[in-house]
């Protein structure tokens, strides 16, 4: 990119926003969920006490980790989740390594081989394809995209069009507000909306205005809309803070519905409307606004230079519920292990296969799966004794000799070695439902090569060499995600799993591993006229005159998940195993660390003990004598209405009020889906007529 | 008939009925084991053999605990001593009781803890033999610690329970540790005195013998509301319809093997001696669990147990529990 000496990249290589009802927002958390607080002074699997990682950031600060009352502002409205984007430094020959230990934040005032960063210029593109984009195949999932299943791959909105490169179709259905910059120095926002013009940071990092850009939104090309929760006009922003790093907020969980010519909106179907479509993942008519897309960066210097930057991506989601309640197996876990399989990310775990010498470290590669489980029974409505045995594998230290522990011989792990497993439940875990065509998830074949190593005792007790601050935060950030059940889950899905997503370049252009392999975009071509977004990136499906998929576009992420989100989010508490060749009636989990099912409300603790458990749906419209309907509103209407008012399932040492509550438990607070509770007399009148 | 009617003078008292009670209970603790080991050889979990012998290992568990309600309802906490597995013995069952024989059928067979071959699965057949002979009056007066076929032990325990029914006092020390594992099995431990009580006893023996232990028409599916609706596997199938099955395969699955006296020290060995002491504490758990306890590391010790086991046989050793 240039002859520094340095290479500089913006990290996380992918940042998640999540949406909010709210003006207001936090910042997406930096550490990891249900795991210790580097430099908190806390040793891996001792709790001491500490707040634990997975808390969003009180805006303004380095890492201050909110408390309970923060998650919502003064009117009740949730906060949406920026995703913070900051810029490292990596001397040129530590960049083509992996884990090196190297990397140094650059923020407006940093000297840079001699030169003062006087302003960082940020451009960012969200887009939202969903509507436009092929329907989520429940059966098939990311093999829907080969080409022995060319039939099966079926466009969602079929009556808008059936071809999927048509202009029109596009223009209709993408979400599109074009680019937007902004100058680290600049104090306001800058919107991803309808009524402001698209702006990107050319070469030399100067803002250009772009008016001529096909700005799209639903009411653009559909005059009747139904929008329950007001119109689409805008999918977030964008905001710098004191040190010129970016924020980018999402949407505020919006949803809208094209009408039909009765003047009716598309109705929200639950279950299966066809061959692989799940009608909640593949709602006809529905728009929201999540959406993703590229992130750039130019470093300004005072003598008027400029420094391009390695771009990253955004992805604004769904809410996480659960921050501090981390995933047996994580966004992180999938992407690891693309990386470690299939990209030659670390040649000493993975050659041709598993290298039978290495040793995983403890505290990184396999104490978060411990501690992942022993977590479960505070989202989920596991038994007793199955409490016991989670928290005894929560337990489980670096000094124990693994035949002393509950885990001798991984009995209980489901072996992703053996595609049979996944259709075993109980006793194997995780005990949640699996991928697309999976009946139940496994560990990734990373985790469990480390898992097999730690049984055999071979693993590094001692904590591993740390990673540099911008690798660490490309893990963390996706930590705090799930990584199954990809059908499609909640912020990325299966794609991860297929190695055209990323640069592959990463070592020899300094880029860096995990970076989306974003296609180039030319604004100076846009043209009021014609959509400026296409198709973009099919799995296996290579790009006109290229071999391999085309690069991604903005919305080339977001455009795999559920649409609205809110109707996968409302249905995915628990299902039946499916497939289910045997008809099993037993419920299983789908992403509990996020999507809480069931949980333990924190003003009914007395006196340190846990009160009923009860479901995080529930209240008006989602009773049921049907466990599979439980939990969740009958409705998906009522979803779309009052997704924000679910409850927060926090650790007891970040909850505010009068009660303390001990930093081993792990409460839901801040529900607004309550019936109000009926005090002890005496009560009073409103007024004196009553 | 007079045996095991109301009102009639007892063949049994309350100590021959303790005592054939401690009987099933050593009976059901024996196959626990006997049915993991052999569960665990099995190196791919994903086999039907292996999820089948699972889904009984979970019934016996469930048998454990009945028998044990039964027990205390009657006023004996059954205690649990480590099994002894050598030779053919199998604990109060002997074959050549039978008629006719059943080795004749299922041999040749072992109840030394090995591997799934073809011992273990005639052992295991053996075991769960059904008692074919239906109707069948049993006798009382004759004093007996071993049966023909686990089936009529269990008819022996059910006329005992009706000759003492007076005795049974509901609510004692009754443990009900898979409910929501049988959400047809209404209740499945003694809440009433007397008759009635003797009347849900009677019902938890059905669910022994229905699920698999003694039935007495082999052929029999289990009743819908003995099925286990959670973590089973072909659930109607009783206990022995599901080993004949395994037998029958084609090809048993691939197996571990090892070794019964690995050198001390070597890793098969310290794997031994880990079970050996889990299992110990496992025992004592068992005591506290079905004598009126809550010990809270029943989970997690019953779940070592398996890896312990799946252990051994990585290490090339044959478990042993003692």
């Amino acid at each position: 990119m240039s002859d520094s000496a340095h290479v500089f990249r913006i990290h996380p290589a992918i940042g998640i926003a999540r949406v909010g009802n709210s003006q207001e927002y936090v910042i997406g958390p930096e550490t990891m969920a249900g795991l210790p607080v580097p430099g908190a002074g806390e040793a891996a699997g001792e709790t001491a006490g500490e707040t634990l990682g997975g808390l969003p950031i009180r805006p303004g600060t380095e890492s201050e980790m909110i408390t309970s009352r923060e998650l919502r502002d003064r009117d009740g409205a949730l906060k949406r989740q920026a995703a913070r984007f900051k810029i490292f430094q990596y001397p040129r020959e530590a960049a083509g390594r992996y884990r090196s230990g190297a990397g140094t934040e650059v923020t407006i005032g940093s000297v840079v081989e001699g030169r003062r960063v006087a302003d960082i210029v940020w451009t960012a593109h969200l887009a939202n394809k969903k509507a436009s984009a092929y329907i989520m195949n429940d059966d098939l999932g990311l093999a829907v995209y080969e080409r022995a299943h060319a039939a099966e791959l079926q466009l969602r909105n079929l009556a808008v069009g059936s071809d999927p490169d048509n202009a029109a179709r596009l223009r209709k259905l993408i979400i599109d507000p074009g680019p937007r910059a902004i100058r680290g120095t600049d104090t306001g926002a800058v919107r991803f909306d309808k009524s402001t013009f698209a702006s990107f940071g050319d070469s030399g990092a100067r803002i250009q205005e772009i008016r001529s850009y096909p700005k799209s939104f639903p009411d653009d090309s559909f005059s009747r809309l139904y929008t329950p929760v007001g119109n689409i006009d805008s999918l977030g922003e964008l905001r710098t803070d004191e040190q010129g790093r970016l924020l980018v907020l999402g949407g505020y969980g919006k949803a809208c519905s094209r009408v039909l010519p009765d003047g009716t909106p598309y109705p929200l179907i639950n279950g299966a409307v066809g061959p692989g479509n799940v009608a909640n993942v593949n709602e006809e008519g529905w728009f929201d606004d999540a959406g993703d897309g590229p992130v750039a960066a130019t470093l300004v210097f005072e003598d008027g230079g400029v420094q391009p930057v390695h771009g990253a991506w955004a992805v604004v989601a769904d809410p996480s519920f659960a921050p501090q309640i981390l995933n047996v197996v994580t966004l992180w876990d999938q992407i690891y292990d693309t990386w470690v399989r299939e990209l030659d990310l670390c040649p000493e775990i993975h050659g041709h296969r598993f290298r039978d010498a290495y040793k995983p470290f403890f505290d990184d590669d396999l104490f978060p799966i411990f501690r992942a489980a022993s977590l479960q029974r505070w989202t989920t409505n596991l038994p007793e004794r199955a409490i016991q045995a989670h928290d005894a594998v929560g337990r489980i230290r670096a000094e124990d000799d693994p035949g002393d522990t509950i885990l001798t011989g991984l009995a209980y792990i489901r072996d992703p070695n053996n595609p049979r497993m996944s259709s075993i439940g109980a006793p194997f875990m995780p005990l949640s439902t699996g991928d697309s065509g999976r009946a139940f998830l496994s560990v990734t074949l990373t985790q469990y090569f480390f898992l097999s190593q730690w049984n055999k005792g071979r693993f590094h007790r001692e904590p591993a060499p740390r990673p540099g601050p911008g690798e660490l935060l490309d893990q963390a950030v996706l930590v705090n995600c799930v990584g199954g059940d990809f059908g499609p889950g909640l912020e990325m899905t299966f794609i991860v799993k297929d190695p055209e997503l990323y640069r592959q370049d990463w070592r020899e252009s300094g880029a860096g591993p995990f970076r989306i392999r974003a296609a180039v975009l030319d604004y100076n071509q846009a043209q009021a006229s014609q959509p400026f977004l296409t198709m973009g990136y099919v799995p296996f499906h290579p790009a006109p005159g290229g071999v391999e998929a085309a690069p991604l576009e903005p919305g080339d992420i977001s455009k795999f998940m559920a649409v609205p989100w809110h109707t996968d989010f409302n249905a995915c508490a628990t299902h039946n195993p499916d497939p289910n060749p045997r008809n099993l009636k037993t419920l299983y989990w789908a992403w509990p660390a996020q999507r809480p099912v069931d949980v333990h409300v924190a003003r009914e603790v007395r006196d340190g003990r846990l009160g009923p458990v009860r479901y995080s749906i529930r209240g008006p419209g989602t009773y049921s004598d049907d466990p599979s309907q439980a939990g969740r509103f009958a409705d998906q209407i009522d979803i779309v209405l009052s997704w924000h008012r679910i409850g927060f399932v926090i650790q007891g040492s970040a909850i505010d009020g009068g009660a303390a509550f001990s930093p081993e438990l792990f409460l839901e607070v801040e529900s607004l889906l309550d019936e109000p509770l009926i005090t002890p007399w005496p009560m009073y009148s409103e007024n004196l007529d009553s | 008939m007079a045996i095991g009617a109301p009102g009639g003078r007892p063949e049994w008292d309350l100590n021959a009925l303790w005592s054939h009670l401690q009987g099933v209970t050593d009976l059901e603790l024996w196959t626990i084991p006997f049915y993991l080991t052999a569960m665990y050889s099995i190196k791919d979990p994903s086999q039907d053999a292996y999820q089948l012998i699972q889904s009984i290992v979970y019934q016996e568990m469930l048998h454990a605990q009945l028998a044990c309600n039964i027990a205390n309802a009657y006023g004996y906490s059954p205690t649990f001593t480590a099994p002894v597995y050598e030779g053919d013995d199998i604990p109060h069952i002997r074959f050549a009781l039978d008629v006719p024989n059943p080795t004749q059928t299922f041999r040749p067979y072992s109840a030394e803890l090995g591997p799934l071959d073809e011992r273990r699965i005639n052992a295991m057949c053996l075991i769960e033999y059904p008692e074919w002979d239906t109707e069948r009056t049993p006798n009382l007066r004759m004093r007996r610690e071993e049966y023909g076929s686990i089936g009529e032990f269990y008819a022996a325990v059910r006329a005992g329970m009706a000759e003492l029914r007076h005795h049974v006092r509901g609510g004692v020390k009754q443990a009900d540790h898979f409910q929501f594992f049988y959400q047809g099995l209404k209740n499945p431990t003694i809440t009433r005195d007397g008759n009635e009580g003797y009347r849900q006893a009677v019902t938890l023996i059905d669910v022994i013998t229905d699920q698999g232990e003694g039935q007495t028409r082999g052929d029999a599916d289990v009743p819908a509301e003995f099925q286990n609706t959670a973590d089973g596997f072909h659930e109607s199938w009783p206990h022995f319809r599901k080993f004949l099955y395994i037998r029958t395969l084609g090809a048993l699955p691939e197996t571990f093997s090892g070794e019964a006296e690995p050198p001390p020290g070597s890793p098969g060995g310290q794997a031994q001696q880990r079970l050996i002491q889990d299992f110990g504490r496992f025992l004592r758990t068992l005591d506290a669990l079905f004598s009126g306890g809550h010990p809270e590391d029943f989970g997690p010790l019953m779940a070592k147990l398996g890896g312990d086991i799946l252990t051994c046989w990585q290490n090339g050793a044959i478990p042993r529990f003692s």
